[in-house]
């Protein structure tokens, strides 16, 4: 075990080595120079004096070097936009609420998804069945952010039933609550539901929307590792034995579906920070994937060069724990 | 069935290259490109559809118009650099003369490559002069004079054409306030009367870059540090008039180059440091001089180099509550206005000895609210400073915090969802917001002007009679219906009428394609 997870890890380097120069020259060669929009009035001098800070002068190999001895240590540099802030303070600033925001969007979407594909599985060709794929089809094709609107126009604005765009830790903690920036995690494990529930509601919207995205991977895939096993001998003999048959799903059935179930539901992770992206830009968080978009549109290049080296990382090591869990529960895949 | 179609109705296809030319008007012959930013400014809230209704004025006197929609900071650079031949851009002035436009805008002192606010790069000698000898004297008449020659001048050249000058709206929920668009800053927080002891949210449109009063120069640290700071003189509320703040009075020499200030006794700043002569002194002369200590070496104090060049030294007086502004020449007529700028804003010297460059995110004056926390890209979060010399605000505590869409900005408001005040409308956003039985919305006649800038240097804009041609060309009702939704006035010069200066006499162009296809003719482009 332990040498499958070395092994792993060892790849991961030459991995994140080519991501780093791809995310490199990308960045490089995007339009536009950072010190483009500084000032009002210009001056010559200051504009020199931005281009050497964000390492914008010289040839492109020196200037990965200089890049990748800075990256190596985690100094993604400082923000465009506000030279006091370092890039990777930022980013861990940001980064707790899009893990919230995917955990809560994969919570959302393995409930629903299992419950729907399992109904699926159980009556093939009733309306339900029709409804779960119907859901599931809708969650692969309708774009996450046109969702997004539609939820926040209807379910925000017009019911007023949720928050609809941004919120802010003091909309439903009393100041200085959080020492953590885990909004949702932290007052769960200290016990106050009510703050909870009150990240909650803020968050649900966002979640909602990008719960969609892993709901429909997840819908089929119960539904149709269900009908695999269900056809299989040993449920007629589970059956034979006089089992009731919701007995025979649980204790049977269900366990051993379960395998390609969590794997698919891991992969999604991956997936869920893509859509992020857009989800927190459509919901005006502040997060890695908005600020990954505040980076791309405002020429905030070391913001944007910083957050996607994290998404190459957190992708890395998501499906690193995948292979690793996929590992333990089904021992022949090593 | 007709054998000939109107033009227009073509257009779009023709420019697809679907269809040849209508029969029965000329082919249109001279290829023009204008360039536009693809972010959205309070001077252009809708970048794409103004350059179409500009490039469709143009298609219609004889021009073929390529529009070339640049990401902002790219679009900046090009033009900066004189890479463009038509570009949309504006201008809100930080002073209130007209020297601040003409001056930028005009002179070959701002026509630098690589770093112009003259992106029309026009050289004129005698425009130059009349600007220079604008700031050396102290007659207001004669200052009139001058700035009414140059803008007859500019008129008849046409280097640029002003489109529109904005009319900039605020909205607030009814309970806040009552707040007013000023026009020189931003609203001025401490005069709201409610809610007394409350909180107020302020929805704004971007996070704040920097917190350094000496060395910011966007609207988004502005707007912050006007609440925290105070400078020694300031705009008297709805005027462009100054009134004393942290100066109770001045003398100026007969030469206008030494200037004395007598500072209010008994001010401190929010960290307890006493306001003095040191703390007035260490403000301006960290932006003049490169070696001062507090002078970060990554700074660029652009609006002390664009505005203060004339200062040699500011220095201590004859007590602790004296400064002394000494000049090299003349300062110029517009000095006390210019010390009203944030950029002004006297900094605790305690604190910039005690935080460094992190003064930038934590910032100490001697304004109606202190500084307590910045949460980047979420939140600013100041309070009540109860210590402040002047009637001390209604409200305790005020947040800034960020939307970037006017429509999410106004529904947040409307809906009462943490936004109690947000600027930046969106001009589809205005109407509902005006019927909206909770929310107040003012407005002033703004100062914030939109212009297409023509590049002097080159074809076929270097020609004057190509460019009065353009000016023939548009038709700005039709712009600012179809494009402001009527949030606008048309602009004649590039100086507001609310402005000491502005030449109320010179009637525009009106719109006359004929003519603006002899001008063509007459230039050789047929």
């Amino acid at each position: 075990m332990l040498v499958f997870v070395v092994r792993r890890l060892l790849v991961a380097v030459p991995l994140l080595l080519a991501a780093s120069v791809v995310v490199f020259l990308v960045v490089a060669h995007l339009p536009g120079d950072p010190c483009a929009e500084k000032d009002k009035y210009k001056t010559p001098e200051a504009t020199e004096a931005c281009r050497s800070s964000l390492n914008l002068e010289g040839s492109l190999p020196e200037r990965y070097g200089r890049y990748l001895a800075r990256a190596v240590e985690l100094d993604f540099g400082h923000d465009v936009l506000n030279p006091q802030l370092e890039v990777r303070a930022e980013l861990l600033k940001r980064f707790p609420a899009t893990i919230e925001l995917a955990f809560v969007a994969l919570g959302l979407a393995f409930v629903l998804g299992t419950f729907l594909g399992t109904r699926s599985a159980l009556r093939p060709g009733t309306w339900l069945d029709a409804l779960g794929q119907l859901l599931a089809l809708g969650g692969i094709s309708v774009p996450v952010f046109w969702l997004g609107m539609m939820l926040m126009g209807l379910l925000g604005v017009e019911l007023g039933l949720f928050p609809f765009s941004g919120w802010n830790p003091s909309d439903f903690a009393p100041p200085g609550y959080h020492r953590t920036r885990f909004w949702l995690l932290e007052p769960l494990l200290r016990g106050d539901l009510g703050i909870f529930l009150g990240a909650l509601h803020h968050m649900a919207l966002a979640a909602l929307a990008l719960s969609t995205i892993p709901l429909a991977a997840i819908t089929r895939m119960t539904r149709s590792a269900l009908l695999e096993e269900l056809g299989k001998d040993y449920v007629t003999t589970a059956r034979a034995k006089g089992l009731t048959e919701a007995r025979v799903i649980r204790r049977h059935v269900r366990r051993n579906a379960w395998i390609p179930i969590v794997t698919i539901t891991g992969l999604q992770l991956g997936a869920l920070l893509s859509g992020a992206v857009l989800t927190e830009h459509v919901f005006g968080w502040d997060a890695i994937g908005s600020y990954m978009v505040q980076g791309a549109l405002r020429t905030n290049h070391s913001a944007l060069a910083g957050s996607l080296l994290l998404f190459v990382a957190t992708f890395i090591v998501v499906n690193l724990v995948v292979d690793v869990l996929y590992g333990v529960i089904d021992p022949r895949i090593r | 069935m007709p054998r000939c179609v109107p033009r227009r109705l073509l257009a779009p296809l023709l420019a697809a290259g679907l269809l040849l030319p209508a029969c029965g008007e000329p082919e249109p012959r001279l290829k023009v490109v204008l360039s536009y930013g693809e972010s959205s400014r309070p001077y252009l809230p809708w970048p794409a559809a103004v350059a179409k209704q500009v490039a469709g004025d143009l298609e219609e006197a004889g021009f073929a118009v390529e529009i070339r929609p640049l990401r902002w900071a790219e679009y900046l650079q090009h033009c900066e650099r004189g890479e463009h031949q038509l570009a949309l851009l504006g201008w809100s002035p930080d002073v209130p003369d007209a020297d601040n436009y003409l001056r930028t805008l005009l002179h070959s002192d701002s026509a630098v490559v690589g770093s112009a606010n003259n992106i029309s790069f026009y050289r004129n000698p005698e425009v130059d002069a009349w600007l220079d000898q604008s700031r050396r004297t102290h007659d207001e008449a004669e200052r009139v004079r001058l700035f009414t020659r140059v803008q007859e001048r500019v008129f008849e050249d046409a280097p640029l054409v002003p489109l529109v000058f904005c009319d900039r709206r605020i909205a607030y929920r009814r309970g806040h306030g009552p707040f007013e668009v000023e026009h020189m800053t931003h609203p001025i927080l401490r005069l709201a009367e409610g809610p007394r002891d409350g909180a107020l949210v302020f929805l704004r449109s971007g996070d704040t870059k920097s917190l350094d009063a000496g060395d910011v120069t966007d609207g988004e640290s502005s707007m912050v540090i006007e609440q925290v700071y105070d400078t020694l003189v300031r705009y008297k509320p709805g005027t462009i008039e100054v009134e004393p703040a942290l100066a109770t009075s001045w003398a100026v020499s007969a030469d206008h180059r030494t200037w004395t200030f007598q500072l209010r006794a008994g001010v401190t700043f929010h960290d307890g440091a006493p306001l003095d002569a040191a703390a007035v002194v260490a403000t301006f002369e960290r932006q003049r001089d490169p070696r001062h200590p507090f002078a970060f070496p990554d700074g660029s104090w652009s609006n002390w180099k664009a505005l203060f060049g004339f200062v040699e030294r500011v220095e201590p007086g004859a007590h602790p509550l004296e400064v002394v502004f000494r000049c090299k020449e003349p300062a110029p007529p517009f000095f006390l206005p210019q010390l009203a700028l944030f950029t002004c804003s006297i900094i605790s010297p305690k604190a910039l000895a005690e935080h460094g460059p992190r003064i930038r995110v934590h910032p100490v004056g001697t304004g109606p609210f202190r500084f307590v926390a910045w949460d980047s890209g979420r939140e600013i979060h100041l309070t009540r400073h109860d210590a402040w010399w002047d009637r001390p605000p209604a409200l305790k505590d005020v947040y800034f915090r960020v939307a970037d869409d006017p429509t999410v900005r106004a529904e947040r408001l409307m809906n009462a969802q943490g936004a109690d005040l947000i600027d930046n409308l969106g001009p589809d956003t205005i109407p509902r917001l005006e019927a909206h039985p909770d929310v107040v919305v003012a407005r002033r006649p703004q100062s914030t002007l939109c212009y297409l800038a023509m590049n002097t240097q080159k074809a076929p804009f270097d020609d004057p009679r190509v460019r009065r041609a353009v000016a023939h060309a548009l038709h700005k009702e039709g712009l600012i219906r179809l494009a402001y939704r009527g949030y606008a006035e048309p602009a004649v010069v590039p100086v507001p009428p609310i402005f000491p200066g502005f030449a109320a006499h010179i009637e525009d162009r009106p719109r006359d394609l004929a003519r603006a296809r002899a001008l063509l003719r007459e230039a050789g482009y047929e």
